[in-house]
């Protein structure tokens, strides 16, 4: 049974890190090169979150230490600022749910939105200090709001993927 | 001894945390100070992934590109009316483009303009849209080995679309004309008024530094001045538009709606910045 767990726990972790890697390769799919009015929403961000909610346990803080600079590297992002606040959100998320199994689909929403905005702003802020050249604020204020409104749907699916490996292993 | 062995736990997780995060802080640090040879890193990472991973991106492309031609079936009609419209008005600029051919090869005869023999080009693939929400950029399959340097101007056969900005072995990377951190110095053709095309992420990038914006009319056609010696001159970028609140817009004569190739023009006369990562802000 103990052995089952451990098997089960690093399936879960390679299909974290697999899953992470195949969304940050397949985001860069050239579909549309037009630069776009509307940007489109941190998918990444939003999956890594949903599954760290959804199994706290087995999204190791190297996993999203990996896969988070990995995207800084290949999108061209300044390199380690992003993951930096990544891995602090997550461990201080981790810190203040660790009494707690699993929460609502509300809580975790709200969360995700806290957690997001929070980061952005502070990116934001660093990447003034720094002259890092940025983009209009209205374009990151509507970049926010679109990926803010991408979790449900990213959280609903990463939820229906636990629910089946769940039933699986049960089973 | 379970208590104990949860505290050792959690010892190693702190100690994993602090290091990750330091690195991370350091690795910040090292890109901002050494910002050329962290880049150079990173063009090593991505010469290694993404021509790798081409099976991951191709079905994916393909399969939008069944969707856009779907929809563009049910559009035939339309479009066969405009293609006609448009035919007959490229009839017209045909006859007026060739009497210009003739007056400019008479010109440049009685000018004695000799064309630089060394401009060539070298076609590239795109591979991937390496555009975050916030930089607006593309991979192409074309690199050092290619002779691709940084510096050298993109083009799509209608006008310029960027500059490289980051080469690695195998690819390199094409800045747009539409990113925040794209800077070109540009030429009015009509009155010779100099200025600076400056991207900020959308379609139509702002015309600025212009010494007497009010002789400006939307309509102009803009081309680069080569001032600076790293992009070549009078190479077409598009037309003076006039925003709703008054700033002046280019709409540019490239099509990034339908890049799959692109043509980096090598210029061995041009002025390459000795150091790349100068380029490359973000």
């Amino acid at each position: 049974m103990h052995l089952k767990n451990i098997e089960s726990s690093i399936t879960q972790k390679l299909v974290f890190i697999c899953l992470s890697f195949v969304l940050t390769i397949l985001l860069m799919t050239p579909i549309s090169i037009l630069a776009p009015n509307q940007p489109f929403p941190d998918l990444l961000t939003c999956f890594i979150f949903a599954f760290f909610i959804s199994n706290k346990l087995n999204v190791p803080i190297s996993g999203v230490f990996l896969v988070s600079l990995l995207a800084d590297f290949l999108w061209f992002r300044p390199l380690g600022l992003f993951t930096f606040f990544m891995v602090l959100g997550i461990e201080l998320i981790r810190w203040h749910l660790q009494t707690r199994n699993s929460i609502s689909f509300l809580l975790e929403i709200t969360y995700f939105s806290l957690f997001f905005v929070i980061i952005s702003l502070c990116v934001s802020i660093v990447e003034f200090i720094m002259a890092i050249p940025t983009a209009h604020y209205s374009f990151s204020i509507n970049f926010v709001i679109f990926t803010l409104l991408t979790y449900p749907a990213t959280s609903v699916l990463v939820r229906f993927f636990h629910t089946q490996k769940r039933s699986k292993y049960e089973s | 001894m379970a208590r104990e062995q949860d505290k050792a736990w959690r010892t190693v997780r702190r100690f994993i945390f602090f290091l990750i995060t330091s690195i991370l802080i350091l690795l910040f640090i090292l890109w901002r100070v050494d910002n050329q040879r962290v880049e150079r890193f990173r063009f090593a990472l991505i010469d290694q992934i993404i021509p790798n991973s081409s099976f991951f991106l191709s079905p994916i492309s393909k399969l939008v590109k069944m969707v856009s031609d779907f929809q563009s079936y049910s559009q035939l009609y339309q479009k066969n009316q405009d293609l006609k419209r448009e035919l007959q008005k490229m009839k017209g600029w045909k006859e007026t483009a060739l009497q210009l051919e003739q007056k400019n090869t008479q010109l440049s005869i009685l000018n004695n303009v000799k064309l630089s023999p060394n401009l060539s080009w070298v076609t590239g693939e795109v591979l991937a849209d390496s555009g975050s929400p916030f930089s607006k950029s593309i991979l192409l399959n074309i690199g050092m080995r290619d002779g691709v340097k940084d510096g050298y101007a993109a083009t799509d056969g209608f006008g310029l679309i960027g500059r490289i900005s980051g080469v690695g072995e195998k690819t390199s990377r094409v800045l747009f004309l539409t990113d925040v951190s794209s800077s070109i110095p540009v030429v009015i053709r009509t009155n010779g008024e100099r200025g600076l095309v400056i991207g900020d992420n959308t379609q139509n990038p702002i015309l600025s530094f212009i010494e007497t914006p009010k002789n400006i009319k939307a309509g102009m056609r803009i081309v680069t001045s080569g001032e600076g010696k790293v992009l070549p001159p009078d190479l077409l970028l598009g037309n003076v538009a006039l925003d709703t609140d008054g700033t002046l817009r280019v709409i540019l004569a490239a099509d990034f709606n339908s890049l799959k190739y692109l043509r980096v023009l090598i210029n061995p006369d041009q002025e390459i910045p000795q150091e790349p990562g100068k380029l490359i802000i973000n």
